[in-house]
């Protein structure tokens, strides 16, 4: 993977700050799993870096603040794959290797025995679905299939549309 | 015609003395004759590169040198109210070409932050590390606070006392930084 920019820096600092806040509160129900000032302290030293990069972009002290302010994030491979799923930047994770944990819930729109979505594609270990139709119902694997090519899962029964569709699967990154 | 008066402010990282005043205003108009920018500071003291000053002082910035002025005037952060206006050769405002706006000028605050976390990464591996100071942290964490206070002081609230209040506190702890950081 090659340096991460500046920016790219800041960006994910922005992120696992509200990873870690997240995490710092889960301590409080199953003990402490990370140092509580972890987030304060990601926004402290972000400010400084995002003040600097804002002003000289191009200033030659920015590597050095920069990798040192992503030592201090955690979560890096989780932000990074935040940022990258949505629209806040173009960090490009490992290209092979890794994984991404996906909690997908969706709502159907179509009646029909097919469901289409793009996170399906390189999709790894998708053992259950759950599909909420009046009474909750777990449906074993079994009784569907996904083609992590297209995209497209495929239910021997029928979804109606206003059905909530769950599933967890591994991604490849 | 007359000149609707537009303008920013800027510094320059290296220089936080100096305030960059840029002139983007439009129009013409033949009673102008030159224009003037005045700084006046929280306390209502008018602020030139001579100093402060208790009766009205300003910059004369003839029309002949262009859409730049740098003015050499801080020693510390401060919120200013920044006024450039047109005027004729009586003094008068032309045409109500003039405008006002609430600045802050954060560079000598903000550049020590920086500096601080330029100063924790060159310390990265122990022993010893600033970060291991007592309250350091706490301390950065006021400092960056009232900074940002400072900040929406002016942003939110158009309050140049609140926003002084808060630069100056960020100044004091920057001055004697010794016993914070």
């Amino acid at each position: 993977m090659s340096q991460l920019t500046t920016i790219q820096q800041i960006n994910v600092a922005k992120v696992s700050q509200y990873l870690c806040a997240n995490e710092v509160s889960k301590g409080t129900l199953f003990g402490r799993r990370l140092a509580p000032s972890t987030p304060i302290v990601l926004y402290m030293e972000r400010a400084a870096v995002s003040w600097m990069y804002n002003l000289a972009p191009s200033n030659d002290t920015l590597p050095l603040t920069g990798n040192y302010l992503y030592s201090l994030c955690k979560f890096n491979a989780r932000a990074l794959n935040i940022i990258n799923s949505g629209s806040g930047g173009s960090v490009v994770p490992p290209s092979s290797g890794g994984y991404s944990y996906i909690n997908l819930v969706d709502t159907i729109t179509t009646q029909g025995s097919t469901y289409t979505n793009s996170y399906f594609v390189g999709a790894l270990q998708i053992a259950t679905m759950t599909v909420n139709s009046g009474p909750l119902q777990t449906i074993l694997g079994g009784d569907f299939s996904v083609n992590t090519t297209t995209g497209v899962l495929t239910w021997s029964q029928t979804f109606f549309a206003g059905d909530i569709i769950a599933l967890s699967f591994l991604r490849l990154l | 015609m007359s000149y609707t008066v537009a303008f920013s402010t800027t510094q320059s990282l290296g220089e936080p003395s100096e305030i960059i005043v840029t002139d983007s205003s439009s129009g013409s108009d033949v009673t102008v004759s030159t224009r003037r920018v005045y700084l006046v500071t929280a306390q209502g003291q008018w602020l030139t590169e001579n100093g402060l000053s208790d009766t009205e002082a300003y910059t004369l910035w003839p029309l002949a040198d262009g859409a730049t002025l740098t003015l050499d005037v801080l020693t510390e952060d401060m919120a200013l109210w920044v006024t450039l206006a047109y005027v004729t050769s009586g003094g008068a405002v032309a045409n109500g070409a003039t405008l006002t706006k609430l600045q802050g000028y954060t560079l000598y605050d903000e550049d020590f932050y920086y500096g601080l976390t330029q100063d924790q990464a060159l310390q990265n591996q122990p022993p010893p590390m600033v970060i291991q100071d007592a309250n350091y942290y706490m301390n950065k964490m006021i400092f960056r606070v009232e900074l940002d206070s400072g900040n929406q002081a002016i942003v939110y609230g158009n309050d140049i006392v609140s926003a002084q209040n808060c630069y100056s506190r960020a100044t004091y702890m920057r001055l004697n930084e010794g016993l914070y950081f």
